[in-house]
């Protein structure tokens, strides 16, 4: 890699991104970056945007405008040409097992994909596809299996296989387990968290399941509808979140435990989520936000950098103090 | 039979009042070209005036067929036998009028997507009110005039405006809602709902929980709650019914199940939700080994023998029957339930 | 301390997530072929098909008679007479050996017109449905073809290049075409928005790639009942050909010819007429079972249900 000696290079750093599909603003104005070895999850519900910053990171889709570096290099308006032999350096693991493998391949062909298109030889790329499959805890005879055959949660473990076999420095991993039974997405969530543990690659864990994102992830960035709401370490996120959008979200996310959930405050966001078509003015969460004042609805808040996190509110001081929604809300 | 009103009604406790549906060692089995799939086997539970129970299972377990089955809603391939006792009559084998009769006015459903549910032609008012129309002979105006009712019930603002406008101009909760506001239009007795808030958003889920909550209250109707989310029962529900491979392997008070699990799938279910952490220790997420098996025909057996921890040659030799678990007030189908024996499963 | 130490194996049996018990074997075709043997229509007509082909394929060696040989000590005979088992025509050729070989014309009509068509068709269905760009062009163009009648076609080739059975085949392969690049195109798009595809750019795939080793190979059941659809319909466009005189002119033997010329005889010897027909559309209707057939066999979801 051509990276300076710098201290750290991000593996991935996105800077300003913006994707308008049309009249739809999917993504308007986002900066965020993934330092080397670790797990940064993008968090955020229908509309957000998440998904469409993972592909954009991947260069499925051509950003708007803003850049999209990956190891320091700009590669968001490169050729597609130009962009290949930087496409080892991210891969992408999809939600739905049902359709992220070709039906007509057989999972040794599917994982060996990507080596074939780097120019990689047949002796060793058997011998890579052979590795990594282990590495994802599946048996050597899977190799000449079909995705028919397999059940989601092998699926999915194909689907990350082919992704790690490159070696990577970035796995964007796009709902990888929402479209799976919840004793199957443990172990998909443990396989994640120990490969990466032991290869070392960083992760942009792509999810609405805060109680997933808890389990996986050192950062968190919180979009809502297409901008960042909130940036900060695990701990920050959920024991001190300071957006009211942030607070809302942990406080809806139900706890799978009867004593603590009832106990629990709730708080319920009125109305309905704003259209991408027509984004509120000022701060895109006023329309919903039980806190909001007249500046909110006039001002887009910066994302102003805040005690080690970030945070995009006027209602947050820049000590970081600010209002907790769950305040105002009524126990159950 | 209860009157939707919008005016409190005492709430009733759980447990205490009659159950308004009894379903009893209910089966479903299915032709299908590859041969007979059992989905059900013998399935008891009891749903309960102001009653929420809560149906739990991943996928493969059976749930949503049994759902269909009360009402006699599968395919023509499906063989439903057992009983459905519903304020008395019995559903199954019941005739397509008797049916059409007791669907949507005594026994409704709630489906999970709502997209699908209703209908793109027509208006939301249109919708609703057929339900009046049909089942409690309203004239349109009435009709329209209680639909607003019921959309304001579920929380719907502005119900009025709401009622001339089409399914794709309402976002997927307010579509839920509606849902629901069709659902209750009937009066019914028992409130079946099949994964609701699945393809919700979680703060849209919120919302709409607490909607079936005050239907729970406020009707005294029975909710029969379809789902595999674990968040989502410890939430609402007031009892719980694991079911796995068709049958149900542990049942009882929602507190005690999660607090004092004893059925092993359960505790596998338990362990395998991320939880959110009170101290700094980092638990390893509970995995299952091997996977839900599909049964061509009932087995003698534990289905879950394969991947219990605990499963010995008796597990798979004899299938454990439900009954009370020790030092418990829940019922569980195992030959070792958990916290017996000193058995550690863990 | 490896990472497989802590991982967890899973067996290969039924699937956790609800979708169909998997099947082992080769990707769906041995399911496939064991769907399609469950329908008694489809088999029926896989049987006629085969018959129908190899007979036609057989013709020199099994028509007891040269079809243009003309008996005139036989004119007329009705079907069962002594030597000639479907009878004879006006002037006396033997109608099993016009039919067997008129038959033999239309299949090759019928599957030289349909190559063709998927020759040209099926990349431009391809470059249509992948390359939004060009899928202005393609659609217009596929529109504009799709706007001239068939028959002006025809005639017009045979005004040009004269009557035969190569330009009744290339008629009716430049009719064929629109209706294969549009559902090329559409399997096309529909192909290009699943998952493995954009995984194989994201690995770095060229889109020649990508159409080549993923979309093309996925589309290939659509297009396998897509031919047992154009073929038959090319073999009546052949006979319609032939009947106006378009076609295989006479005195080749061609189903249309055949019912062209049995025009004037029909009331004195119907079986000149009936016995070509019929023979259309046994073929024709053999066809379209099968590809009925194949379609529902290749349905993922299943036949009930």
């Amino acid at each position: 890699m051509t990276g300076e000696a710098a201290t750290t290079t991000a593996v991935c750093e996105v800077v300003d991104l913006v994707k308008h599909f049309g009249p739809v603003h999917a993504v308007d104005g986002l900066s965020l970056r993934v330092d080397p070895g670790e797990v940064v999850a993008l968090v955020g519900e229908s509309g957000s945007g998440k998904s469409t910053v993972g592909r954009l990171i991947v260069r499925l889709l051509d950003p708007t405008a803003g850049t999209v570096s990956l190891g320091g290099i700009d590669v968001g308006t490169m050729s597609r040409r130009a962009l290949r032999p930087h496409r080892r350096t991210v891969s992408i693991v999809f939600q739905d097992p049902a359709s992220s493998l070709d039906p007509r391949m057989t999972v040794g062909g599917i994982v060996a994909e990507p080596l074939r298109l780097h120019g990689v030889a047949r002796a060793d790329r058997s011998a890579r596809v052979r590795e990594v499959l282990e590495q994802v805890g599946m048996r050597a005879g899977v190799a000449e299996r079909f995705p028919h055959e397999l059940s989601g949660g092998q699926r999915q473990r194909v689907s990350i296989a082919r992704a790690l076999v490159s070696e990577p420095r970035l796995l964007v991993a796009d709902e990888p387990t929402s479209a799976l039974d919840v004793s199957v997405q443990a172990s998909v969530l443990n396989l994640l968290a120990d490969l990466q543990r032991d290869l070392g690659f960083a992760c942009l864990f792509i999810t609405h399941d805060l109680a997933a994102v808890e389990y996986l992830a050192d950062r968190v960035v919180v979009m809502y509808l297409g901008k960042v709401a909130e940036v900060g370490t695990r701990e920050q996120i959920f024991e001190h979140p300071r957006h009211p959008y942030t607070q809302a979200l942990l406080s809806a996310a139900p706890v799978p435990d009867p004593a603590r959930q009832r106990h629990r405050t709730r708080v319920v966001l009125s109305g309905e989520l704003p259209s991408q078509i027509d984004p509120p003015s000022g701060c895109r969460f006023h329309t919903r936000c039980p806190l909001a004042v007249e500046r909110c609805r006039t001002e887009v808040p910066a994302l102003r950098e805040i005690g080690g996190g970030s945070v995009a509110c006027h209602l947050v001081d820049d000590d970081g103090a600010g209002p907790d929604v769950r305040d105002t809300a009524e126990p159950v | 039979m209860s009157t939707v009103t919008t005016t409190d009604v005492d709430p009733y406790q759980p447990g205490s009042g009659t159950p308004l549906l009894q379903v009893r060692d209910l089966s479903v089995d299915f032709r299908t070209e590859d041969g007979h799939v059992c989905a059900v086997d013998q399935v008891t539970l009891a749903a309960r005036a102001g009653e929420l129970l809560a149906v739990v299972g991943e996928s493969g377990c059976g749930k949503s067929v049994m759902a269909m089955a009360l009402s006699s809603l599968l395919p023509r391939n499906a063989t439903v036998t057992g009983s459905v006792e519903l304020a008395g009559h019995q559903l199954v084998g019941a005739s397509a009028s008797d049916l059409r009769r007791v669907r949507g006015s005594r026994i409704a459903y709630i489906f999970q997507e709502p997209m699908t549910s209703l209908n793109p032609v027509f208006t939301v008012g249109r919708q609703v009110a057929e339900v009046l129309r049909v089942h409690e002979g309203m004239d349109r105006r009435q009709a329209l005039d209680r639909a607003a009712e019921l959309l304001d019930l579920v929380g719907i603002a502005n119900p009025r405006e709401r009622l001339r406008q089409y399914p794709h101009q309402l976002s997927g909760g307010l579509r839920q809602r509606v849902m629901i506001a069709m659902a209750v239009a009937g009066n019914p007795e028992v409130l079946v709902a099949d994964e609701p808030t699945t393809a919700l958003d979680v703060t849209v889920q919120a919302g709409i929980l607490d909607v079936l909550r005050d239907l729970r209250d406020r009707l005294g109707a029975a909710v029969v709650l379809i789902t595999h989310d674990l968040g989502v029962v410890a939430d609402i529900a007031d009892r719980v019914l694991v079911m796995y491979a068709g049958r149900v392997v542990e049942r009882g008070d929602v507190h005690e199940l999660f607090a004092r699990p004893r059925h092993h799938y359960t505790m596998g279910l338990l362990g395998a939700v991320p939880t959110p952490r009170i101290d700094e220790q980092e638990e390893r997420l509970r995995e299952i080994p091997g996977l839900v098996p599909t049964l061509e025909r009932p087995e003698d057996r534990c289905t879950f023998a394969d991947r219990c921890p605990a499963a010995d040659d008796t597990c798979r030799t004899h299938q454990p029957p439900l009954e009370r678990a020790p030092e418990s007030n829940h019922e569980v189908a195992c030959w070792h339930p958990a916290g017996t024996e000193g058995k550690e499963t863990r | 301390m490896s990472v497989t130490d802590k991982v967890s194996r899973e067996s290969t049996t039924a699937d956790p997530t609800g979708a169909a018990p998997p099947q082992p074997g080769r990707p769906r075709r041995r399911r496939v072929l064991h769907r399609l043997r469950r329908s008694p229509l489809a088999m029926t007509g896989l049987v006629v098909l085969c018959i129908a082909v190899l007979a036609a394929l057989l013709a020199p060696v099994l028509a007891p008679y040269d079809p243009n040989e003309a008996h005139f000590d036989a004119v007329f005979q009705p079907p069962g007479s002594p030597g000639y088992l479907l009878g004879t025509d006006d002037l006396g050729r033997d109608i099993l050996s016009r039919v067997l070989f008129g038959a033999r014309a239309s299949l090759l009509v019928g599957v030289l017109s349909t190559a063709l068509a998927m020759v040209v068709a099926v990349p431009l269905g391809l470059i249509a449905g992948y390359f939004s760009k060009l899928d202005a062009v393609v659609s217009r163009l596929t529109d504009l073809v799709l706007a001239f009648p068939f028959l002006i076609l025809a005639v017009g080739l045979a005004a040009i290049r004269g009557a035969s059975l190569t330009n009744a085949a290339l008629a009716i392969g430049i009719a064929q075409i629109p209706g294969i690049i549009r559902v090329t195109r559409s399997e096309t798009l529909r192909l290009k928005s699943l998952d493995y595809v954009a995984a194989a750019v994201a690995e770095g795939a060229s889109d020649l790639w990508v159409v080549g080793r993923h979309i093309l190979p996925n589309s290939v059941s659509v297009l396998i009942v897509q031919a047992t659809v154009a073929i038959p319909a090319a073999i009546l466009g052949e006979a319609v050909l032939s009947f106006l005189g378009l076609g295989i002119q006479p005195p080749s033997p061609s189903l249309g010819t055949m019912l062209s010329e049995a025009q004037q005889s029909i009331n004195r010897a119907p079986w000149t007429a009936v016995i070509p027909g019929l023979a259309i559309i046994v073929l024709t209707l053999a066809f379209n079972l099968v590809g009925d057939g194949l379609r529902d066999a290749l349905d993922p979801r299943g036949s009930r249900r």
